[in-house]
């Protein structure tokens, strides 16, 4: 059993956000400021819903599922016997072997690229410390196994491009102690490439993905109902236009190896080959200590990049409020919530909930879920959250005449946007993310004099605490456990799902806010929430993939 | 650019157009890139690779050095071996091009010498001379099997060509390619 975190563990209303170290270099500054820009530019001209920065993770696997059908088509018709040949056949002779093979090149690039921006956005953000350390280096882990797919087929076209993949790979490859005979001499040109070595690279080309697969698994398990593909339609677009793209632009194949010839003015793929003009350039040692010096440093990020701060506690149940209801676990997006059977006899209920430290990410999802407030970080549980209003609005005037409240996820940018202060009448009151939100802070705000309510939460693919967005429409909208009271006017509240460059679309949500309770007149009560002290009797959903 | 946010327009769908042509242009160029210049020069890649010079000296044991050791360690004969290492050289119109020690592989240099280099020789007629020697060996050893090997020969180098030199496996002979 845990002990009960005392207040000064923790200061409320400091989050991760606010933890980002002062002594970010400028080159972090700098792309950190890139993606942001890139994040408003999306959002503007697709809307938050549909960024695709923000789906980079099922972009890469959509994009993958594309490379691996097509690559099942091609290998139908390639030779290991005659590698050029074939593919040259499967060019210019297979029906539709052109189509598959652009196709399979773009797919496999815009894996590459979805990776990378994916694990550049989770850098930045600080993600890949705690329970997602495992996630990172899967990551890591799957980067690698990307691109070794990607090596080992363009060697199976053995083109000049192949050519020099597997010429500057096996360089580097016999510096280490694991040849009796360095590899390179395959390539040496006194004799034809043998057949073994392009069976063995097939093998590793179909192979791989198989390691693909488990590392993904690995790579999921932590989290809770993983979102695997993009939405239907942004799905439908992105297999339309590499369809169409691999029709219109079919990808050239460059001419045949030639070992006694030195390749020049070679078409490459710097999706994948972006080492290549390096490895041209330095002695094969610094080349392989620079891929082992980057790999190093890439798999020990969740060790020397942000990580928790000592003063963000991870959550902790009050076993004495705890009716054994389930929601928090469920709720969990990291599965840090295990229900226990209680030892004491003659206890309210048969289990309690309990928060592994280790798997919580301090994101204070579990406290909205709460209906009794008996779970969340130290500072940022529903009852902390009341007592805060209770502090903001201790007195009428405290709110303008018809004035709002937003309750802002402290990582949406927008809760510091420009385009608020055009709306005197809005207080701004930040929480650690929408799903941490109590409903019974809505109330209490609307007992308080408020006329309405916004809540500003990040777009639900990019949420900083993946689910906070959705629970928070649940219980707001649909009655999920700790859900917003019956007697709440729904008509008051509003929900907004908004990211960076989207300032606009919530000056107008507020706007129409406004005009709505204008229409509505004055809300009819002063007193404080009631405190919800039971919860239904049974979970309103269960765990599992929704 | 301001970009009102109220509803579908067709400034919108263009830029919404215009952005994922950007962005598929990019999927699409980055992998047509080209890479390496044309060369000026031609290459000599030293493909080598032959049975590593170990020798062996051996000597018998007297009486009592024998008695020293222990009973389940008497052998009556005892070798000592020997790494020796090989010159490898290359030179081109008398040019110094490669002068390279090669040892045995292995951490008890059993295991076969190898050499793959490849090393730029200008354009043109060039008189190529390869060796691929042992280091001097002590007259009473018998280094039969230590077998020097030399090639010269006369080639008209061309620009991006890369000439083969190796070991044939049946003469043990450097040949080129």
């Amino acid at each position: 059993m845990q002990a009960e975190p005392t207040d000064t563990e923790q200061t409320p209303g400091i989050s991760h956000a606010d933890r980002r170290p002062e002594h970010w270099s400028v080159w972090v500054r700098l792309l950190s400021r890139a993606v942001t820009l890139a994040d408003a530019m999306f959002n503007r001209f697709f809307s938050s819903a549909w960024n695709p920065l923000y789906q980079t993770g099922t972009i890469a696997i959509l994009a993958f599922l594309v490379t691996l059908v097509t690559g099942l088509y091609l290998f139908l018709f390639y030779q290991v016997d005659a590698p050029y040949a074939s593919v040259l056949r499967i060019q210019n002779e297979i029906p539709l072997g052109a189509w598959a093979r652009a196709v399979h090149t773009y797919g496999a690039d815009l894996s590459i690229v979805a990776i990378l921006v994916h694990a550049l956005k989770i850098f930045l953000a600080g993600r890949a410390w705690g329970p997602r350390t495992i996630a990172w280096i899967s990551g890591v882990g799957l980067l690698a196994i990307f691109l070794a797919c990607g090596w080992t087929g363009q060697i199976m076209a053995w083109d000049q491009q192949g050519q020099v993949v597997a010429v500057q790979l096996t360089r580097m490859l016999d510096l280490l102690p694991i040849f009796s005979v360095p590899i390179g001499r395959t390539f040496a040109g006194a004799q034809p490439v043998p057949g073994t070595f392009f069976f063995m690279n097939l093998f590793l080309h179909v192979c791989l993905p198989l390691f693909l697969a488990l590392l993904l698994w690995i790579h999921l398990v932590r989290i809770v109902r993983p979102v695997l593909l993009p939405p239907r339609q942004m799905s439908a677009a992105i297999v339309f236009c590499l369809g169409v793209v691999g029709a219109l632009l079919p990808l050239p194949l460059a001419p045949r190896a030639d070992l006694l010839q030195v390749p020049a003015n070679v078409p490459t793929d710097l999706f994948y080959n972006f080492w290549v003009p390096v490895a041209l350039a330095v002695s094969p040692l610094a080349h392989l200590g620079i891929w082992l010096g980057s790999w190093l440093l890439l798999t020990s990020v969740p060790w020397w990049w942000l990580r928790r701060q000592p003063d963000l506690a991870p959550s902790w149940v009050n076993p004495d409020l705890c009716t054994g209801c389930t929601t928090c676990y469920l709720d969990c997006p990291f599965d840090a919530i295990q229900m226990q059977e209680r030892q004491q006899p003659g206890s309210r209920s048969k289990h309690v909930a309990v928060v592994n430290p280790d798997s919580c990410t301090s994101c204070g999802i579990c406290a909205g879920s709460c209906a009794p407030m008996g779970v969340g970080p130290p500072a940022f549980t529903g009852r902390s959250q009341l007592t805060l209003i209770d502090s903001i609005l201790a007195k009428p005037q405290d709110l303008a005449e018809n004035g709002m409240v937003l309750f802002a996820c402290r990582t949406n940018s927008l809760s510091h946007s420009p385009a608020l202060s055009q709306f005197e009448n809005v207080l701004i009151i930040t929480v650690e993310c929408g799903g941490n939100l109590h409903t019974s802070a809505i109330e209490q705000v609307l007992k308080r004099g408020a006329s309405g309510v916004i809540v500003l939460t990040c777009p639900s693919r990019d949420a900083a605490c993946r689910e906070g967005p959705k629970w928070l429409r649940e219980r707001v909208y649909n009655d999920r456990e700790a859900e917003l009271q019956a007697r709440v006017d729904r008509r008051r509240v509003r929900i907004c799902s908004l990211g960076v460059g989207e300032a606009q679309s919530l000056a107008r949500q507020i706007r129409d806010l406004e005009n709505e309770l204008a229409q509505l007149g004055a809300p009819d009560s002063r007193s404080g929430a009631d405190e919800q002290t039971d919860c239904e009797p049974k979970p309103v959903i269960r765990r599992g993939r929704f | 650019m301001a970009v009102s946010s109220a509803g579908p327009s067709v400034l919108r769908t263009a830029l919404r157009i215009g952005v994922g042509v950007s962005l598929t242009a990019f999927l699409v160029w980055i992998p047509r890139s080209q890479l390496g210049a044309t060369p000026d020069h031609a290459n000599l890649r030293l493909s080598l690779r032959r049975a590593g010079g170990v020798i062996q000296e051996c000597r018998t044991l007297s009486a009592s050095e024998l008695e020293k050791l222990a009973a389940h360690m008497r052998r009556p004969e005892v070798c000592e071996s020997t790494v020796v290492p090989y010159w490898v050289t290359a030179t081109s119109n008398g040019h110094t091009l490669l002068r390279q020690q090669v040892f045995p592989a292995g951490a008890r240099g059993d295991r076969p010498m190898v050499v793959e280099e490849l090393v730029p020789i200008p354009a043109g007629r060039q008189q190529i001379r390869v060796t691929f020697s042992p280091e001097g060996i002590a007259p009473t050893t018998d280094v039969t099997f230590l077998k020097p090997h030399a090639l010269a020969a006369t080639i008209g180098a061309v620009p991006g060509r890369i000439y083969v030199v190796f070991l044939d496996n049946e003469d043990h002979d450097l040949v080129l390619h």
